[in-house]
C-alpha cells in the first residue's frame, strides 16, 4: 500500500476516496438544506453563494442531494462488490481447486452470465424483482460475479499445482484446510485487486439503473436520478445535471485509479 | 481453419441455449400470470388459452421451457402490452437504427482510440503519453447518459452546432453526437490496450531488424508493430460492439434515436416485461453471434490460428 501511494495519482485518488465517503458518512451533518425539501420560489435558480450547485425544480438545494446521493451510491456498489465477491470467490475457489464436473459447472454458469450485455441483465433482474435498494445491488451482483470468478479459478488452478499444495497434501491436510489456510492467503491480492476495479463499475451500474428509473424512487436523492430528472431541464437549468454527473464520474475516476495502482503493484498481469 | 470456425459455432450453440433458459426463468418469475406477461393482459381470452397449451402450462416445467423454446424459434417474443404490437417486429424494424448508431460508435472509438494509443506507445512517456492516459482514464470513468447530456449542452444548447436529439431522416449531423457519446469509452479501451499491446510489439526482435533495414519510422509502427498488436484491440472491439446494446440504452434514451435501446427504455418504463425480456434475448443473441464473428476473425489475423 505504501508503494502504491507514492504514486501521486493514486494518493490524490485516494484522498478523493476518503472524502467522499467522508461526505456521505457525514452529510446529515454537513449538508447546508434538507435534500427533501424544497422551496418552490427558489426553483431552477443557478448557483450562488447560498445554493452552491444551484436548485432543482422543486427548489431543492442540489449540493444537499449531492451530499446525500454519496450515501446511496456507495452503499450500493460497496454491497454489489461485497456480495459478487463472496459468490465469485466461492465459485472460482470451489470450480478451480475441485477441477472436473464441478469447475465445469462453474466455467459454464459464468459463461452464460457473461453472455448477456451487463446493462439489460441487471435491467431484466431489477425489474423482474420491482426495483429499490435491494432490487439493484442484488442485480449488480449477480451480474458481476462472473468475472471475479473467472480470474479468481484461473489463479486457484495455477496454485493448486504448487510445491507447497502438494507438500500440504502429503502431510494430511484436509482440502477445506488447503483452500482456506494456503489457496486463499495467496489469492488474496488478486481478489483485492479485482474488487477494487470491480467496485468503479458497481458505482457506474448503479447510476445507470437509476438514471433508467429503477433505483431508489423519487424524492430519494440518487445520483443517477438526479442526472435523469435534469434531462428536461438542460436548457433553463444544466446544473441540475453537471453536478451529480460530475459526482459520479470523479468517483468512478478515483476507484478507476487507486484500483489500477493496486494491479500495477501486486499484477501487472491483469493490465489491459 | 473451417474447422476452427465449426468448434466455435458448436461452442456458441449451448450459449444461446442458456440463454433462452435464464430468460424463461425471468419470465416464470414475473408477478402474475406469466402467459398475459407474455402477451398482455388486454389479449383475447381463447389466444390465452392457446398460448396455455402450446407452452403446455399444466405440465412439467421442461415441457414448458419446450414448448417455450419452440415459440422463440418460429419468432414470438410475444406483444408490447401498450401496443399489442410483436415485440419480435418491433426489434426487427428498430434494428438497423441501433445498428447504424454502433457501426458510426465504433468508427469514431477505432479512430480516436487507435491513434491516441499509437502516439502513446510511440511517445512513451512523453507529455503525449500523460496527456493520452488523462484522456482514456477520463473516457472510462464517464457516464454515458453524463457524456451525452454534455455534449447536448454545449453542442446543441450553447454554440448550436448539432441537433438535440432525433433522428432527422437519416441526416448525418444527427448520428454525430449519439456517435462519440456512445464511442467515448471504447475509446479510451481501445487507446490503452493499444498501447499496452504496441508497447510489447515494439520491443521485439523484427521490430528492430525493420528498423536496421532502414524502414521508415511511421512504416515500423503501422505495418509492423501495430499490425502485430492487432488481435487484442480487435477481441475488444468486437465485445464492445456487442455490448453497445448497454450504451445504447441509455444513449438512445437521451438522443431520442429509434433503435432497440429506446425500446427497451420505454419497456422499462411501462414495466412492459415482454418488451425487456425479448430485447433482453435479442441483445444476448446478437453479443453471442458477434462474440462468434470476432473468433473467426482470429483465424483471418494470426496465421497460427488459422493451421490449428
Amino acid at each position: 500500500m505504501r508503494r502504491v501511494l507514492k504514486r501521486k495519482s493514486a494518493a490524490a485518488a485516494l484522498a478523493v476516496l476518503v472524502l467522499v465517503s467522508a461526505t456521505a458518512i457525514l452529510a446529515p451533518l454537513i449538508a447546508p438544506f434538507d435534500p427533501l425539501e424544497g422551496n418552490l420560489d427558489e426553483a431552477r435558480m443557478s448557483p450562488t453563494r447560498t445554493h452552491l450547485f444551484g436548485t432543482d425544480e422543486q427548489g431543492r438545494d442540489v449540493l444537499s442531494r449531492v451530499l446525500f446521493g454519496a450515501r446511496v451510491s456507495l452503499l450500493i456498489a460497496i454491497a454489489a462488490t461485497v456480495l459478487a465477491t463472496l459468490i465469485g470467490c466461492a465459485a472460482g475457489l470451489v470450480g478451480g481447486y475441485v477441477g472436473g464436473k464441478v469447475d465445469m459447472a462453474v466455467v459454464a454458469i459464468s459463461d452464460l452470465t457473461l453472455a448477456f450485455p451487463s446493462l439489460l441483465l441487471a435491467v431484466a433482474i431489477t425489474a423482474v424483482m420491482g426495483g429499490g435498494f435491494h432490487s439493484v445491488f442484488l442485480a449488480l451482483a449477480l451480474v458481476g460475479w462472473a468475472t471475479i470468478a473467472r480470474l479468481v479459478r484461473g489463479l486457484v488452478i495455477s496454485l493448486r499445482e504448487s510445491e507447497y499444495i502438494m507438500a500440504a497434501r502429503a502431510a494430511g491436510c484436509g482440502h477445506l484446510r488447503i483452500v482456506i489456510r494456503h489457496i486463499l492467503p495467496n489469492a488474496l491480492p488478486l481478489i483485492v485487486v479485482v474488487t477494487s476495479l470491480r467496485v468503479g463499475a458497481f458505482v457506474l451500474g448503479e447510476s445507470s439503473l437509476s438514471f433508467l428509473g429503477l433505483g431508489l424512487k423519487p424524492p430519494a436523492p440518487t445520483w443517477g436520478s438526479m442526472v435523469s430528472l435534469g434531462r428536461d431541464y438542460l436548457h433553463s437549468a444544466p446544473w441540475m445535471t453537471v453536478f451529480p454527473g460530475a459526482a459520479i464520474a470523479i468517483t468512478i475516476l478515483a476507484f478507476n485509479v487507486v484500483g489500477d495502482a493496486l494491479r500495477d503493484e501486486i499484477d501487472p498481469r491483469l493490465k489491459l | 481453419m473451417y474447422k476452427y470456425i465449426l468448434r466455435r459455432v458448436l461452442v456458441a450453440i449451448p450459449t444461446l441455449l442458456g440463454v433462452t433458459i435464464v430468460t424463461f426463468v425471468l419470465m416464470k418469475s414475473l408477478p402474475g400470470n406469466p402467459v398475459e406477461a407474455m402477451i398482455g393482459e388486454r389479449a383475447d381470452p381463447q389466444v390465452v388459452e392457446e398460448i396455455r397449451a402450446q407452452l403446455g402450462m399444466d405440465r412439467h416445467v421442461v415441457v414448458q421451457y419446450t414448448g417455450y423454446l419452440w415459440l422463440l424459434c418460429r419468432g414470438e417474443l410475444g406483444r408490447s402490452y401498450f401496443t399489442n404490437v410483436p415485440v419480435a417486429r418491433s426489434l426487427m424494424q428498430k434494428f438497423p437504427n441501433t445498428l447504424r448508431l454502433a457501426v458510426a460508435a465504433m468508427a469514431v472509438a477505432v479512430a480516436i482510440g487507435l491513434v491516441l494509443g499509437v502516439v502513446s506507445a510511440v511517445k512513451r512517456d512523453s507529455l503525449a503519453d500523460r496527456f493520452s492516459t488523462i484522456v482514456a482514464s477520463l473516457g472510462i470513468s464517464t457516464p454515458v447518459f453524463w457524456l451525452g447530456l454534455i455534449l447536448i449542452i454545449v453542442f446543441a444548447n450553447w454554440l448550436g452546432w448539432l441537433p438535440a436529439g432525433g433522428m432527422g431522416d437519416g441526416r448525418l449531423s444527427f448520428l454525430v453526437l449519439p456517435a462519440i457519446a456512445l464511442g467515448t469509452r471504447s475509446a479510451a479501451y481501445i487507446a490503452r490496450i493499444t498501447r499496452s499491446a504496441m508497447i510489447e510489439v515494439l520491443s521485439q526482435d523484427y521490430i528492430r531488424t525493420a528498423r536496421a533495414k532502414g524502414l521508415s519510422t511511421l512504416r515500423v509502427n503501422l505495418r509492423h508493430a501495430l499490425r502485430n498488436a492487432l488481435i487484442p484491440i480487435v477481441t475488444l472491439v468486437g465485445v464492445d460492439f456487442g455490448s453497445y446494446l448497454n450504451g445504447a440504452v441509455l444513449t438512445e434514451t437521451i438522443f431520442r434515436w429509434d433503435g432497440i435501446g429506446r425500446y427497451a427504455m420505454d419497456g422499462i418504463a411501462g414495466r412492459d416485461y415482454p418488451v425487456i425480456l425479448g430485447t433482453v434475448l435479442f441483445g444476448a443473441a446478437v453479443f453471442v453471434v458477434v462474440n462468434l464473428m470476432v473468433d473467426v476473425s482470429y483465424a483471418w489475423l494470426d496465421p497460427k490460428v488459422r493451421r490449428r
